[in-house]
């Protein structure tokens, strides 16, 4: 029978997972339409502008240190808040991601006595709107290659664009290192780096893009990391990519 | 599991408690939006303005000596005032953090369905910024 269930959802804002105080997202990703019709024409035509996102996420309130509510009220009006959506099977590797840098407009905290204390938040986009495919959705402790995905090549005008949460860590002095490389075969025997996101020392979130390079037809894309630190360091890592 | 039971917020309205009264709160503390888009984007981009905060109550209604018709029926039109909100009891704290600034009333009902319990929803307007804190 056709049809899911909105459920198994993951949500991201900046180095932090929403996922398990929310209860409902909006994620509207629109294009402005202008007008194009001219003379001539038997029918309204209309051509495509911009892309925008308008987003809404709503829950479950909690206080204190490292609470939604801090998380949110924190991020409020900063530039480049990178939000990172799961919609389907809980993020599982290949299935579809959407990112994008967005400033936080707006956060509503409403109580009704007896009931429970909700809240909602209200994000704008600041570029462009990523569709993209989830890489990597876990725990990393250990240096590895991630699973390599063939998601087409960079075509001129293009980038390959990584959105990347960490948002638990563990270990002493833990030390993560992500780069993003590219073959043109599934089994990487020829992987090349095309770009990296900076080291990470702790929980935190960065969007990167590797642009069209005429020699590069590469199709097959995944993620790579090195692992440093002692007392089993660990990062719990998501990341997207997506080619636009 | 998470969420908490909203159950105890402490609302003050120009320096009267009236936080045994309330029955529901909306808090929004929101910033205007300017769209910033310029030559080479890849997609809408927009701009945090100045903060547009909101706060939106609905007390019980009662006339006795210093509660909520006397408190805040004068308010409507007056002068800038200040509003303290809590969202979990009087203690300011991490795990309560305390909303503060000036507002001005625009409208207070008065009215109602017979034999149906006094209430009143008042919106409070901003006058200023309002300020988080986890201490006093």
């Amino acid at each position: 029978m056709a049809g899911e269930t909105f459920s198994l959802v993951k949500v991201f804002l900046g180095s932090y997972e929403l996922t398990s105080v929310s209860n409902m997202l909006s994620l509207n990703h629109n294009c402005q339409m202008n007008d194009d019709t001219v003379f001539g024409a038997t029918g309204m035509s209309n051509k495509p502008g911009l892309p925008n996102a308008d987003f809404t996420l709503g829950g479950l309130m909690e206080l204190g240190t490292g609470s939604s509510e801090q998380i949110i009220a924190d991020n409020i009006a900063d530039d480049d808040t990178i939000i990172s959506v799961m919609p389907y099977n809980s993020g599982v590797i290949g299935t579809v991601g959407y990112s994008f840098k967005s400033v936080e407009g707006e956060y509503k905290s409403s109580g009704k006595i007896g009931a429970l204390h909700a809240f909602t938040m209200a994000a704008y986009s600041r570029g462009l709107i990523l569709r993209g495919t989830v890489m990597e959705n876990s725990a990393k402790t250990t240096t590895t290659n991630g699973t390599g995905r063939q998601l087409g090549a960079v075509a001129s005008g293009q980038k390959l664009y990584a959105a990347m949460h960490i948002t638990a860590v563990s270990g002493t002095n833990p030390t993560l290192a992500v780069v993003v490389q590219s073959d043109d075969n599934s089994g990487f025997t020829s992987a090349v780096q095309r770009v990296a996101f900076t080291q990470a020392t702790g929980v935190t979130s960065e969007w990167i893009s590797y642009s069209y390079e005429l020699a590069n037809t590469d199709d097959y894309w995944r993620a790579s990391w090195t692992i440093g630190g002692t007392n089993s360091p660990s990062f719990t890592t998501a990341i997207i990519f997506g080619i636009k | 599991m998470a969420g908490r039971t909203f159950a105890d917020p402490y609302v003050n309205i120009n320096s009267i408690d009236l936080s045994a009264y309330v029955l529901s709160v909306d808090f929004v503390e929101k910033y205007n939006m300017h769209d910033n888009t310029a030559g080479a984007a890849l997609g809408t981009s927009n701009r945090a303005g100045i903060q547009n905060p909101s706060f939106s109550v609905t007390f019980l209604q009662d006339h006795g000596t210093g509660t909520v018709d006397q408190t805040i029926g004068p308010l409507a039109g007056a002068a800038a005032f200040p509003i303290i909100y809590k969202p979990a009891g009087s203690v300011t704290a991490a795990t309560n953090p305390k909303w503060t600034g000036n507002a001005v009333l625009e409208s207070y009902p008065v009215g109602g369905a017979v034999a149906q319990q006094d209430e009143v929803t008042v919106s409070f307007l901003p006058a200023g910024k309002w300020t988080r804190a986890t201490s006093d």
